[in-house]
């Protein structure tokens, strides 16, 4: 008896759920990505013992050295770090106003400072000086790296 | 009169063929502009300030700390080595934990020379009062009282 040759079903790959998960990537990378505040290239020195902190909440402090001169730059942890002052090297005057204004604004706010470790504790002191002078910062925290320099 | 015949109905659909495309194209876009920014430091509280103006801390009763303009560290008017820092401050600090510690650096000294020794403080807090800590508020959480005067302010101190 012959047989009867049924309807020839064709071979494929099922593309339909490829962007089902490709979409839910693009969720999560949505929800978990973060722009940095700051992109400017600093050596942070290094410490053994670190204490995580939540970038978003902190202002910013950023201090780098460049054609032997130290600049700065500051950010409220929301927007992008921009230079206190184009063109002039720390202007201390304006940084201890603008951490006044910070502080006063967001009160309790952590004050992160980006160093970069290379520079000679002078300019940190400005800075800790600045921060001091505002009388209203109470939680610092210095950024550092993971491996321990000398 | 002839009857025209019927072509074969083509389904209506919307070609989802090319949505893969766009959607890896996201997530390359956004696998390479993602960056798991986590930020660690050392966690510094500013002592409040005193109310009559003077400085807290007399020198003579705290542990002093300094770092010289070459790197060098002075504990209590003796050169010392990073590592014997630890083991002094926790010999202090056990028979008075009350006792304020003074990290003084010089104007020329590195940052990072500044920051190994505040390092070396926060591990020791870490390990006299970690246990304790975990997981209560930060108010409540028990500190070595550490001052970092500012050079202006450290001048004062030994003007006194």
């Amino acid at each position: 008896m012959k047989l009867k040759r049924g309807a020839k079903i064709e071979s494929y790959v099922p593309t339909a759920p490829m962007s089902d998960i490709a979409f839910l990537l693009i969720v999560f990378f949505m929800i978990t990505s973060t722009f940095p505040v700051d992109r400017s290239f600093v050596n942070l020195p290094g410490a053994e013992l670190r204490f995580q902190v939540e970038d978003k909440s902190a202002a910013w402090i950023i201090a780098y050295q460049s054609n032997r001169n130290v600049f700065l730059k500051v950010s409220d942890g929301k927007s992008m770090s921009q230079p206190l002052e184009e063109q002039k090297p720390f202007p201390v005057d304006r940084l201890e106003a603008w951490v006044y204004r910070q502080s006063v604004d967001n009160p309790g706010q952590l004050f992160l400072l980006k160093v970069d470790k290379s520079i000679s504790y002078f300019w940190v002191d400005k800075i800790i000086m600045a921060i001091k002078n505002a009388n209203t910062v109470r939680n610092i925290v210095f950024l550092a790296a993971a491996e321990k320099s000398f | 009169m002839k009857k025209t015949t019927q072509r074969n109905k083509v389904d209506p659909e919307i070609p989802t063929g090319s949505m893969a495309d766009i959607a890896f194209l996201l997530i390359v876009f956004f696998m390479l502009t993602t960056v798991i920014a986590i930020n660690r430091g050392i966690f510094f509280k500013v002592p409040e300030p005193a109310e009559d103006e003077k400085p807290q801390d007399i020198k003579e009763a705290a542990i002093y700390l300094h770092v010289t303009d070459d790197g060098q560290f002075i504990m209590d008017q003796k050169p010392a080595q990073l590592n014997d820092i630890k083991p002094y401050c926790r010999q202090k600090l056990t028979v008075n934990p009350n006792k304020p510690l003074i990290i003084h650096c010089a104007a020329n000294a590195r940052y990072q020379d500044m920051i190994n020794l505040l390092d070396e403080v926060k591990q020791l807090e870490e390990e006299m009062y970690g246990e304790f800590n975990r997981g209560k508020p930060l108010k409540e959480q028990k500190r070595i009282r550490i001052t970092i005067p500012t050079l202006e302010e450290a001048e004062r101190y030994q003007n006194l």
